[in-house]
């Protein structure tokens, strides 16, 4: 099962509004300044030890490289990366329709994790399962995997 | 610190990477070194300051079209002073010689 998260507002997000992660050590803390919502670390390998494979799905153009390494300084491995810029050449291609910038249900993503009230609203009309997560919550790593769990066990009921 | 910098360039050599004529126009402009390529993997070393403090980077990108401008993103940095055992470690990690560990730097 896969489960992809957005980036800004979710993972990365505003020491000013939110608990974070302490930041890496000088000078990756000045290479990398997004600070990471706290609780990311222990919500990815949480999932991952699960045997969920987890994605970044972002509408960013951040490249690859760039949030490898800054995952990595945070001890932080992402099965997949997805950004606008692959999202633009795998997704949209040269489709005349404009698809929204998040078509989790074409990576067979089981599960998005996204800020934004518009992905929530695309869900139903092409097909895919999000959840949004949009402001502080000293719980949203548990029911981020709560939300997991019950739709890996809806799977496995659609399956059987 | 230019001792340092030719250490890791030919550190990219022993480990299979080429240098390459990518982005001549721009280094000119901003004093870049030569980008070496491995794999798919374009890769330079350099020098940054961070709060006023010199050091080593490692710079890479896997997109041509990036490199082609001279957009390669930090991945690195390494004390000026850094150990040579350190450097090629870190070289190897940044070529994907070897993965990184779980947990690094």
């Amino acid at each position: 099962m896969r489960v992809s998260f957005d980036l800004d507002d979710v993972l990365f997000v505003s020491p000013d509004s939110y608990e974070t992660e302490p930041a890496p050590g000088f000078p990756f803390n000045r290479m990398f300044p997004d600070r990471l919502r706290k609780g990311t670390p222990e919500l990815i390998h949480a999932l991952q030890e699960r045997g969920y494979e987890v994605w970044i799905y972002t509408s960013s153009y951040r490249t690859e490289t760039y949030l490898r390494a800054l995952f990595r300084a945070y001890g932080i491995r992402f099965d997949s990366i997805v950004n606008a810029q692959r999202h633009q050449i795998e997704v949209q291609r040269d489709r005349r329709e404009r698809l929204p910038q998040k078509l989790p249900n074409f990576y067979r993503i089981s599960l998005h994790v996204d800020d934004e009230k518009a992905v929530q609203e695309n869900a139903r009309r092409y097909g895919y399962r999000t959840m949004r997560v949009y402001e502080p919550d000293e719980h949203w790593v548990e029911k981020v995997l709560r939300e997991a769990d019950r739709i890996y066990r809806l799977q496995q009921e659609e399956h059987a | 610190m230019e001792e340092k910098l030719q250490k890791i360039e030919a550190l990219f050599v022993k480990y299979g990477a080429v240098p390459t004529s990518l982005d001549e126009a721009n280094r000119t402009r901003f004093g870049d070194r030569v980008i070496f390529e491995r794999s798919g993997c374009y890769i330079r070393a350099g020098v940054a300051a961070f709060d006023g403090q010199p050091f080593l980077t490692l710079s890479s990108i896997d997109q041509l079209k990036f490199a082609e401008l001279g957009m390669l993103e930090d991945v690195d940095a390494l004390p000026v002073d850094c150990p040579d055992e350190r450097l090629e470690q870190a070289v190897r990690y940044a070529l994907g010689v070897e993965p990184y560990p779980e947990v690094y730097p």
